[in-house]
């Protein structure tokens, strides 16, 4: 008997041993619920510079959309950073590499294409075609972490292609891809992941 | 219940729980670095250290050392014969635990 725990004892340590090795497990809800309400923010801001029709409408949205990008990446970056020295794991390390680059590529495809269309005056297209690439990235870079990020990615997507058909709701499509579904996937990874270790700290 | 055959297939060298958790991470890694290695297994230097070194000579594991900087890069990789032994040791932990049930 003594033999098979300390056999499943160790199989449970490989296996929570490769998990760290392969998967960059630091992604905290926080992360999620501030980008996400980051996004609401962004949307409403984009929503009054859209009724308000000044000239320079256009630039305006460019500027907010950079500007909603840096805080939300830069908040998730230092919620993540945190949960990985709160559980003592690397933050950045060759996971972590392989994560950005398999999201990066699908992102920057993105990036450009919205340049694209801005160039050509389409900008109707635009939440939709953001919303399609940065499901892809996520599909794409779930590989390298929880596997939720799978289901957000999919999401995502169908919420893009959704957007290129409604064109008049693209900016509420928009709010509900990067804010109420960001926001509702921090809540659901707290419950998941996060609760029991809080508490055990806490108490 | 016999358990008998499988105990004799498990490997003396990978009973170690350090020992075994640096194979499990170099079996799905290219290659790791000693500082990486040591946060995920959460164990001090000359620790790491002394095990790494059995493994390097039983040659489960092969080590490269290069510069970055001019500070020392220790890189650990698997090697064939290591999967080979690490795979047959699982496979033992597996069989002992599905034949105790």
């Amino acid at each position: 008997m003594q033999d098979i725990d300390n056999g499943l004892r160790d199989i449970s340590q490989i296996r929570s041993m490769m998990e760290t090795a392969t998967k960059f497990l630091s992604l905290s809800s926080l992360s999620g619920i501030s980008a996400g309400l980051i996004a609401l923010a962004g949307a409403w801001i984009a929503e009054e510079i859209l009724s308000s029709g000044g000239e320079s409408t256009v630039q305006w949205l460019v500027l907010l959309a950079l500007a909603v990008l840096l805080l939300a990446v830069g908040t998730s970056l230092a919620f993540s950073r945190r949960m990985a020295k709160k559980k003592g794991l690397p933050f950045w390390n060759a996971t972590a590499r392989k994560l950005v680059l398999a999201m990066m590529i699908p992102l920057s495809a993105g990036g450009a294409f919205c340049i694209v269309l801005l160039a050509h005056g389409l900008y109707v297209l635009i939440p939709g075609t953001m919303l399609l690439f940065y499901g892809l990235a996520l599909v794409n870079g779930s590989t390298f972490t929880l596997g939720e990020v799978r289901y957000l990615g999919l999401l995502e997507i169908l919420l893009g292609v959704a957007a290129g058909f409604w064109i008049e709701h693209g900016l509420t499509l928009w709010a509900i891809g990067f804010g109420l579904l960001h926001i509702v996937y921090g809540i659901v990874m707290y419950f998941k992941y996060e609760r029991e270790t809080t508490t055990r700290t806490a108490g | 219940m016999n358990v008998k055959q499988p105990l004799e297939q498990l490997d003396k060298l990978l009973e170690n729980r350090v020992r075994l958790a640096i194979m499990s991470v170099l079996a799905v890694s290219e290659s790791v670095d000693f500082t990486s290695l040591k946060s995920m297994l959460d164990v001090t230097d000359g620790n790491l250290a002394a095990h790494v070194a059995v493994l390097e000579r039983a040659k489960y594991i092969r080590v490269s050392k290069s510069f970055v900087d001019r500070k020392p890069l220790t890189r650990y990789m698997i090697t064939e014969g290591g999967r080979k032994a690490f795979k047959k040791h699982v496979d033992a932990l597996e069989r002992l635990i599905r034949g105790g049930k």
